[in-house]
């Protein structure tokens, strides 16, 4: 595991300290400004999984095309919606305001589209193949012919 | 309803049911032991596992509830299911094909099983099969009670039955799932779910159509809707109904939330390939959206055509899936809707009940080490009280049971989706945080969502929270934060060995 990449964990996982924080306080206390921190953290939360998620591969074309993405795309939508929350507007298309187009859009069909293709291409760069699943495998009958106690078991 | 479309109706549900019976023969007779029983073999295909998963999320909600949540909140209610969109994704990412991964080097069959492995730890396996447990009494009985509903509504039992129309309604829907539940197991469970899945795909794409042509198009629903004031122009914006604490707080719990749903993430387990993952987010997320269109069609129309006078106001919002279908879809597709109903309810079921009764008699036993002599024939005898509990339950004490039912998914998402998916991708978390998010997340759940919705104990307090803020969201985000506070001084690496397969799980 490189240092740069240990280093990009702390700070995904300090973000979602901080996200969750972020989703808690404006819960518990009305404060200024609480809607916008609630939106901004609780869209937050799906793209910073994904990147603790994808370790090192994170920090790839596919692993940062599918976590910006995603990022762009939810944190994008959220803060257009509380901006268009007030202007009454007429329909834009299909009948709907710009905010029920930009729901609609941005947190339904475009993640679909982004995450069917981005999770193609980072299974694609990142693959196991059968030497990996054998290792893990022969690892395992090791362990369990040496008598490992399988706690929770 | 005509004679005839009543016709139609009854022989496709019994239809429906027969098939459903089939598949559990033809499951009975290739299982032979609780690989088969709670992980149907572990050798499903791709579409297989993604349609068994898209089936056993969308409970009857998806084709009665969440209609009826649009005609009262407007589009503001469509942030419980449009997250369809990436969780696939995230599901995938996050915690699938490292659950995938822990299958591969061990036999695990559930979900509490995974975590107890991850963490080398009785103890949170012990809490998580408790959080299942907990988040499934509910969620089940709730199935019951719907099930038993829709059971009257499509054989007509009350003029029949009368007063024990209900239970007799109930009992026939759950011999159903009980006689190929208990026989199949998960075998059963994952084919009925496909057939299940591919009726609510067929049933929602049609609804949607069917929808849209009665509304006359988008942009005269849009038009008759805004032109209502019993609806107006709120109704079409995403905050217009529904403060932001409250639509975003949806969008939290049914996004993130969806991570911790055991009858999802139990399906990963059963995959043959883990390598076949690869696709699982377009065959999940393509169908569950087909399925919402359903939702977002019916949710649309109903309105629109209430605002024109062409159906009176609702005086229940859930009423909106049966009125429209009975009013404007053709005879099949009512017919389709209806069964399509009983597949969504029984799908959800029959997932719900195979992992409860892994928990009570895999999980729980294991956890206080000690091991069942048989644990088929014991899942099959848990089957069947789970199922006669739930039922009794939801025919003693509805109302109690449907309260249940409406935060289940909040419980089993506050308690597990942390430590699922920061415990299988960030090795500090060790079995102190895992115990410890997990019951944070169960007790705080209850405990809000107890003190926002009870009525039987006037005396005592409401939730300290600011109006509009959902239980569910807090109690998710606060588990989240007691993990990763607990996880900092932990050091919860130091609990696997450097050749410890499950370090190598979570390194790939």
């Amino acid at each position: 595991m490189t240092t740069g990449w240990r280093r990009a964990r702390t700070t995904i996982v300090v973000l979602l300290a901080l996200a969750a924080l972020g989703a808690l306080a404006p819960a518990v206390v009305r404060l200024p400004g609480s809607d916008v921190l609630f939106a901004i953290s609780v869209a937050a939360f799906p793209a910073l999984l994904v990147a603790l998620a994808l370790g090192p591969r994170a920090i790839s074309p596919a692993g940062l095309t599918a976590i910006g993405g995603l990022l762009l795309l939810l944190e994008g939508t959220v803060l257009a919606l509380l901006l268009l929350r007030d202007r009454a507007e007429g329909p834009l298309a299909f009948g709907l305001p710009a905010g029920g187009l930009a729901m609609l859009a941005g947190l339904w069909l475009l993640p679909l589209l982004l995450v069917a293709l981005a999770h193609v291409w980072t299974s694609s760069s990142t693959s196991l193949d059968d030497d990996d699943l054998a290792r893990l495998r022969a690892l395992a009958a090791v362990r369990r012919s040496a008598g490992d106690a399988e706690d929770g078991r | 309803m005509t004679p005839a479309a009543r016709g139609l109706m009854l022989g496709l549900t019994v239809g429906y049911f027969a098939l459903m019976l089939l598949i559990g023969v033809w499951a009975a007779r290739r299982t032979h032991g609780p690989r088969e029983f709670f992980v149907a073999g572990g050798r499903l295909g791709l579409l297989v596992t993604g349609l068994a998963t898209m089936s056993a999320a969308f409970s009857g909600f998806l084709f009665i509830g969440g209609p009826g949540l649009t005609y009262r909140l407007g589009i503001a209610s469509l942030f419980i299911c449009l997250p369809v969109g990436f969780t696939s994704g995230l599901l995938c990412w996050v915690v699938g094909g490292r659950l995938r991964l822990l299958a591969e080097i061990g036999e695990v069959y559930t979900i509490p099983e995974a975590l107890g492995r991850r963490f080398r730890s009785r103890g949170v396996r012990a809490a998580a099969a408790v959080a299942v447990l907990v988040g499934i009494v509910g969620y089940l009985g709730s199935q019951m009670l719907a099930l038993g509903i829709m059971t009257e509504m499509i054989f007509g039992t009350r003029e029949m039955f009368g007063a024990w129309s209900l239970p007799v309604a109930t009992g026939c829907g759950m011999l159903i799932v009980l006689a190929y539940s208990t026989a199949g197991g998960m075998l059963a469970g994952v084919y009925t779910d496909v057939v299940q899945g591919g009726m609510m795909v067929v049933t929602a794409v049609a609804v949607f159509a069917c929808a849209l042509a009665a509304g006359g198009g988008p942009g005269a629903i849009a038009e008759a809707i805004v032109g209502d004031p019993r609806f107006g122009a709120a109704f079409l914006e995403p905050f217009g109904r529904a403060p932001v604490q409250t639509a975003l707080g949806l969008f939290f719990v049914f996004s993130i939330g969806t991570l911790g749903q055991p009858h999802l993430l139990h399906k990963f387990l059963m995959l043959d390939d883990p390598r076949s993952l690869r696709y699982m987010p377009a065959v999940l997320g393509g169908s569950q959206s087909a399925c919402i269109l359903l939702w977002l069609g019916i949710g649309l129309a109903v309105p629109a055509l209430v605002a024109r006078g062409a159906l009176p106001a609702l005086s229940r919002p859930d009423d909106a899936t049966p009125a429209f279908v009975l009013g404007f879809a053709p005879p099949l597709l009512a017919a389709l809707v209806f069964s399509g109903v009983l597949a969504a309810i029984m799908s959800t079921a029959d997932s719900l009940v195979n992992i409860g009764s892994a928990a009570l008699v895999r999980d729980l036993p294991r956890a206080f080490g000690t091991r069942l002599r048989s644990e088929l024939r014991w899942g099959r005898a848990a089957t069947v009280a789970l199922l006669l509990a739930a039922a009794a339950l939801a025919l003693t004490y509805g109302d109690l049971v449907a309260l249940l039912g409406t935060f289940a998914f909040g419980t089993m998402g506050a308690a597990l989706a942390p430590v699922l998916a920061l415990g299988l991708n960030w090795q500090r978390v060790g079995r102190r945080a895992a115990t410890a998010s997990i019951v944070t997340g169960l007790v705080t759940t209850l405990g809000l969502e107890f003190l926002a919705r009870q009525s039987f104990l006037p005396g005592l307090p409401r939730p300290p929270l600011v109006a509009g803020a959902l239980p569910g969201a807090v109690a998710l985000a606060t588990s989240f934060l007691v993990l990763i506070a607990v996880a900092a001084f932990e050091r919860g690496e130091r609990d696997l060995a450097k050749d410890d397969p499950v370090r190598a799980v979570l390194e790939m």
